[in-house]
């Protein structure tokens, strides 16, 4: 079995020369040629620089048919395609296009990783799989073993992918061997441009401390409560801020490879989430930090026009916004609801009167004094300082939509949100406490109606005649008293019920509307936009692991085409969509919870957004990235 | 009595004299572990004679049993003159007070008697604690009611009339089914006659007795009746079997009886003021029925027990393996 990899832009050359005959330069793998270059004299590559030493000559390819005299292994011909001069059995040439490393193409069996939700365990039905073919493939399990090593792993497509630069080098150097001239000098243009980048350098490095001092000043903990955690303005401000403060990583990373793969401890510093040492670090940086760009100048031209929008129609807003939201539905229909279920028997059940009178008039109370803190205190201020507060307004959501963009003004309006329904929450919160306490007592009382109690000692429930002889034995008007209070609840469960659902209604549009808001700031901040127009026009550029096509059959070797498989849609949105299932959720326990009288939230994972765009846990340490320069 | 006990106190193994002629074979023995010149197959005579039926089922004489379901007619009665009561309460705009005080004064008296018995009788033990229903308690019950009767009154305020009856309705029949009768003939003159009476404690039918008392008095208009009502009800219903297995337990043969007579005559007397003679007659169906029909249907079934016993293990069936 022999393999030979030759890439595509020799065949050209060789079309073009047909007449001479060429050394063929490369590497060699046991029985796994990769050519990497012609060359028509032979040279003494004894003398060749470290980094290309294990470069040599590993055959000739010639079209004359007198006997080879060389003693290289391999001996092909040219006809449109190289073939064996001697037929070899199993003999396969694959041909490839040379990756051009420039452009951040390059062969990888792995996909690249753009973004990432957390380690993905595998399945079990992956798992057995996986085992079977260990059982069935020993070959791949050693690259030691001499013969077989067929597989085109990493060390091969390494090879493959730096040929190109393999060839610059050798390249320079026959040239350096020919003329032996070294030009190492400094021209006037390039002392001016290291002083530009030093400027460039102090300024972008005074602009990130002041950023990472906001960052700590949002994130700074007041008895565990800090900005980022009450404000949705502040979680996006902290989020956006951090993504700023990688640029200068992600970029210098792309244009110094030195920061990546020169062991540096930086990167380990940064506590990054997930961290390749492979070659796709270095293309993934490139990518997320042009999609972030997009992203963010997208957010600030949606954010323009939506301040513009507003304000355009700023006369029709503020009405249905005061009238229509505030005072009829957070008011005056909430009102009528809760004397609706408090003493009109609300959809013909005929709950208790005088329970619920008491707890609609304390319901009633509170929303009015809401209503008056809220609506009356800004009716009641003079026009003067009204129209000062609206300037107010108006520069605030200007600075908003012009420095931050939609993201910032949708996170504004979740604040909006939660701060008017405030009293919601409140009337929520009381009554899922009440109704939590007495479906508790009831339980606990029913233990004792049917002649139980609950063994809190060895966690299970107890006959009351177990202790028959003790003192601690129920007494019949503890008995009775027990059975009192018990009828009593369970004859009232159903009017605090009906004041629980009612406001678990309440509470859960409210939440779904914030979670609807926060699905759209989702899809403003993490759209893979510039992955998806990547794939449009260079899709060589999206590793997403190899493909061999079969070319042809000839002199008993096969043709095979090494080509990249680009990375699916569903591949580039898997995790996108993860976000909005996985950063946030409530919905999986919402009958659990409404039954048993939990309180229901959003629970959010903030972690996972910053995982998902791989960004340094340890913001601080960004700024040591100039100590490398 | 059909049900005889088929015991063979045999010795276990069979007797056999060791005759001359027989010596040669060895007689069978039930055990594995021997070799023994018999074939696989081969099932000795002695093979059964450990087998026992219906060992622990015990006879029982009619009239025993007919005392014990009078039993079941007093919890009945007790349970009917309550609704009567209510219902005349109701309906009829009876006092609820008078009935109150006179109960109150009996239950007073009669636990009062019994007290006093338990001691003369059985000076040095203490008292079983069913008897210990103390002043405290009383008074303490007492006051309960009285402060959660205005609440009691507003609970199923708003609800019909007849979800109320049905509830009330479906909370007595569970009381009938779940109620400790507490009756002991079969064991009348046995040593664990004793053991039996210090187990009563009807705790699912004193709740239940008390949530139809709750149900019923929250349809009643003043606070005062409701607590008179509930309080009669909880003498009734819960005090008085108390009382009466007291006094059973203390052998006043007598009292039970009198008590038994005087309640029946109660409620037929409320039935036939407030019903009518023709469910009165339904009513007398319904004992006579209850006190002599079932006993003879339960000899009746008597017949057809047959439980086995034996030196062997018993299999039982494994359900659920999981």
């Amino acid at each position: 079995m022999v393999q030979v990899y030759f890439p595509n832009d020799l065949i050209k050359l060789c079309k073009k020369s047909k007449e001479i005959d060429h050394f063929l330069i490369g590497y060699k793998f046991n029985r796994i040629y990769i050519v990497i270059q012609l060359l028509d004299t032979a040279v003494d590559f004894n003398k060749l620089p470290s980094h290309l030493s294990d470069l040599k000559i590993i055959g000739s390819i010639s079209n004359s048919d007198k006997p080879v005299d060389n003693d290289y292994d391999l001996h092909l011909s040219f006809d449109t395609l190289p073939y064996f001069k001697s037929s070899v059995n199993d003999s396969f040439i694959i041909l490839f296009d040379p990756p051009k490393f420039r452009n951040l193409e390059y062969f990888s069996i792995e996909p690249i990783l753009l973004q990432s939700t957390g380690r993905e365990l595998l399945t079990s039905d992956q798992a057995s799989l996986i085992n079977k073919l260990n059982v069935i493939d020993p070959i791949t399990e050693s690259p030691n073993n001499d013969k077989n090593s067929f597989i085109s792993d990493d060390i091969i497509l390494e090879k493959i992918n730096l040929s190109l630069k393999v060839r610059l080098e050798l390249k320079a150097w026959m040239h350096e061997n020919s003329e032996n001239q070294s030009h190492n000098y400094h021209s006037v243009d390039q002392v001016i441009q290291n002083k530009i980048i030093n400027v460039i350098v102090f300024l972008v490095s005074l602009l990130q401390t002041l950023i990472i001092f906001l960052i700590w000043l949002i994130n700074y903990q007041i008895k565990s409560v800090s900005l980022v955690s009450i404000s949705k303005v502040f979680r996006q401000l902290d989020l956006r801020l951090q993504q700023l403060n990688y640029f200068p990583i992600q970029f210098l990373c792309y244009y110094n490879k030195n920061l990546l793969y020169g062991g540096s401890k930086l990167l380990y510093e940064l506590k990054l989430p997930i961290f390749n040492s492979n070659l796709n670090i270095n293309n993934s940086n490139y990518i997320n930090l042009f999609n972030t760009l997009w992203l963010i100048f997208n957010d600030i031209m949606f954010g323009i026009t939506a301040y513009r929008l507003i304000f355009d129609n700023y006369e029709r807003i503020i009405p249905v916004l005061h009238e229509g939201v505030i005072q009829k539905y957070l008011f005056s229909e909430m009102l009528d609801v809760i004397s609706w279920v408090s003493v009109k028997h609300p959809a013909g059940f005929k709950l208790n009167i005088k329970l619920g009178h008491f707890m609609g008039d304390l319901y009633s109370w509170t929303l009015k004094f809401w209503k008056f803190l809220v609506n009356d205190s800004i009716q009641n201020l003079s026009p003067d300082f009204k129209f000062k507060l609206f300037i107010a307004v108006k520069i605030f959501l200007k600075i908003l939509c012009y420095g931050g963009g939609l993201s910032f003004l949708i996170g504004f309006c979740i604040d909006i949100i939660n701060a008017l329904t405030v009293h919601i929450y409140c009337f929520y919160y009381t009554s899922t406490k009440i109704y939590k306490r007495q479906l508790d007592i009831i339980k606990s009382l029913f233990q004792l109606f049917r002649g139980k109690k609950y063994n809190v000692l060895r966690n299970r429930i107890d006959n009351l005649n177990n202790y028959e002889d003790d003192d601690s034995s129920l007494e019949i008007d503890q008995l009775l008293l027990g059975t009192l209070l018990f009828m009593i609840l369970i004859l009232l469960l159903p009017t605090v019920f009906a004041f629980y659902l009612m406001f678990f209604l309440m509470q859960l549009t409210v939440l779904l509307a914030i979670n609807f808001l926060e699905n759209l700031q989702i899809l403003v901040n993490f759209t893979p936009m510039f992955v998806i127009l990547l794939k449009l026009k260079n899709s060589n550029r999206l590793q997403g692991g190899i493909i061999f096509t079969f070319l042809k059959m000839s002199n008993h070797s096969s043709y095979l085409k090494l080509s990249n498989k680009s990375l699916s849609y569903s591949e580039i949105f898997r995790d996108f969509f993860k976000i909005f299932t996985d950063s946030k959720t409530f919905r999986d326990t919402l009958i659990q919870f409404f039954l048993q009288g939990e309180l229901i939230s959003i629970k959010h994972n903030y972690e996972m957004k910053f995982h998902y765009l791989m960004l340094p846990e340890v913001y601080e340490k960004t700024i040591n990235i100039w100590k490398y320069f | 009595m059909a049900n005889e006990l088929l015991i063979r106190q045999s010795s276990p193994g069979p007797k056999h004299t060791p005759s001359p002629l027989l010596r040669r074979v060895p007689s069978w023995k039930k055990l594995l572990y021997l070799k023994q010149s018999y074939p696989d197959n081969y099932t000795d005579k002695s093979f059964l004679s450990q087998l026992k039926r219906n060992t622990t089922v015990a006879k029982y004489s009619y009239f025993n049993l007919v005392d014990d379901f009078c039993l079941i007619l007093l919890y009945i009665s007790s349970l009917l003159l309550v609704v009567l009561m209510f219902s005349g309460i109701y309906l009829h705009r009876w006092n609820s007070i008078l009935p109150t005080i006179v109960s109150s004064i009996f239950s007073i008296l009669g636990f009062g008697i019994v007290q006093i018995y338990d001691k003369s009788v059985k000076p040095s033990t203490r008292p079983s604690q069913s008897s210990e229903l103390n002043l405290k308690s009383f008074i303490l019950i007492i006051f309960i009611l009285l402060i959660l009767s205005p609440i009691l009154k507003s609970l199923t305020k708003s609800a019909a009339s007849d979800s109320a009856w049905a509830l009330s309705f479906a909370l007595c029949l569970c009381n009938t089914i779940f109620h400790d009768y507490s009756m002991n003939s079969s064991f009348i003159h046995g040593k664990q006659s004793q053991q039996i009476f210090s187990q009563y404690k009807p705790i699912l039918s004193t709740n239940i007795s008390l949530s139809n008392a709750i149900v019923l008095a929250s349809r009643l208009t003043s606070t005062s009746q409701v607590f008179f009502f509930i309080l009669f009800a909880v003498q009734i219903n819960i005090l008085l079997p108390l009382l009466d297995f007291n006094i059973r337990r203390l052998k006043l043969h007598i009292l039970h009886y009198s008590l038994l007579f005087v309640l029946f005559n109660l409620v037929n007397y409320l039935i036939f003021t407030l019903l009518g003679s023709k469910i009165l007659i339904y009513w007398f169906i319904c004992v006579f029925f209850i006190v002599f029909g079932m006993p003879s249907y339960f000899l009746f079934l008597q017949r057809y027990k047959n439980e086995l016993q034996g030196p062997w293990d018993m299999h039982k069936p494994i359900i659920n393996k999981n």
